[in-house]
């Protein structure tokens, strides 16, 4: 397993607040934030520009599910509501319990070798382009930020040795990711934020499958299958 | 328009979204034909006996412009491959006499994602030239 940063600078911040519906990342310059969330394991690395090893706040620890910094008290109250929506640890550290130098905020998940940083970007590309209804023209649904946030888990927890899908928005304000190999060898899976992944294919011109599978914290094995069949027949 | 329609027709789904179709080899997406959640069916234009300049003036004049979107292209598909589907298409003359839905879409979201992932593996994609 390799390790890969989800937040490394500015635009990634930038990207993760949008997402966030908070606001404008220019009005918390110099503030850093630790995304925090539920659906992604991740170890949370503290360093400063000095470089010195561990600044990690009083009460936090790596891997920690707490993980939003307050720089300036006066934020505090719009990243409270955010925190208290979107994570499980109710727990905020402000001002007077981190270290008194400022430092920067690397999050690191565990992901495989894949580098699955511009299928994120198009992710969130998608996200942005449907994120109001009726971005179709044909009064399609908008792309919700749970459907959003289900997506990258998706494909952050695609194996390595899976090729990389295309994103697809659907009308239904799912987000699919598609293989496609040719005019009958096409595998779609979508998911809209409620844990289940809606799967259709066809590996073949005989060959077929639909369904629908609980998608908790791995991708299905079922899933993993009909993408390894649909390159096995396509050869 | 006969109401009559014949499973030799060819019927369009235009195409207002760039995210419908495969610019690099001409194809369509699946999601081109996925229903529209609320009626629960797709809409299309009958396109028989229509040169391409007069199906493209249909698109634009009662699709795309009514709804402040350009043209993309279109999806073109047999009615046969349709009703091979176990879907029907209604003529629907409004807001167009040549107007007409895919109906019959089921309830489950994964038969239908396979039914329109049949239907765009069938479809031929014509694309405006939007250049000049």
């Amino acid at each position: 397993m390799q390790h890969q940063s989800l937040v490394t600078d500015r635009k990634d911040f930038e990207k993760y607040l949008f997402a966030k519906s908070l606001t404008s990342v220019e009005d918390q310059k110099n503030e850093y934030y630790i995304p925090s969330s539920d659906y992604v394991e991740k170890t949370c690395v503290f360093t400063n520009p000095e470089n010195r090893e561990d600044t990690t706040p009083q009460g936090m620890s790596f891997g920690s599910l707490c993980t939003v910094i307050l720089r300036s008290p006066g934020t505090k109250k719009s990243l409270e509501d955010l925190y208290l929506k979107y994570t499980k640890d109710k727990k905020i550290s402000g001002d007077n319990e981190i270290n008194e130098d400022r430092f920067e905020v690397q999050v690191k998940s565990k992901v495989a070798n894949r580098n699955n940083r511009p299928l994120l970007d198009k992710l969130f590309q998608v996200y942005q382009e449907c994120s109001e209804n009726n971005w179709d023209g044909y009064d399609a649904q908008l792309i919700s930020k749970k459907a959003y946030f289900e997506a990258e888990k998706l494909i952050r927890l695609l194996p390595s040795h899976v090729k990389e899908p295309e994103i697809v928005p659907e009308p239904t304000g799912e987000i699919a990711l598609e293989w496609y190999q040719g005019k009958r060898f096409t595998f779609v899976i979508s998911v809209g934020g409620n844990n289940l992944i809606t799967y259709a294919g066809l590996f073949g011109s005989t060959s077929k499958a639909h369904g629908t599978e609980y998608f908790g914290a791995e991708v299905p094995d079922m899933i993993i299958e009909k993408i390894q069949l649909l390159f096995e027949r396509a050869k | 328009m006969d109401n009559d329609i014949a499973l030799d027709e060819n019927v369009a789904r235009f195409i207002l979204a760039k995210s419908y179709f495969r610019p690099s080899n001409k194809t369509v997406k699946h999601n081109a034909f996925m229903p529209h959640k609320g009626s629960g069916t797709t809409s299309i234009f009958r396109i028989i006996n229509l040169a391409d300049i007069e199906i493209y003036e249909i698109g634009r004049n009662f699709v795309a412009n009514p709804r402040g979107k350009p043209l993309l292209g279109r999806a073109d598909i047999g009615v046969s491959q349709i009703i091979k589907q176990n879907l029907s298409v209604e003529p629907d003359p409004t807001p167009h006499p040549r107007h007409a839905n895919i109906c019959g879409w089921t309830e489950d979201p994964s038969k239908n994602k396979m039914i329109a992932i049949e239907l765009a593996a069938e479809a031929q994609l014509h694309l405006v030239d939007n250049s000049g």
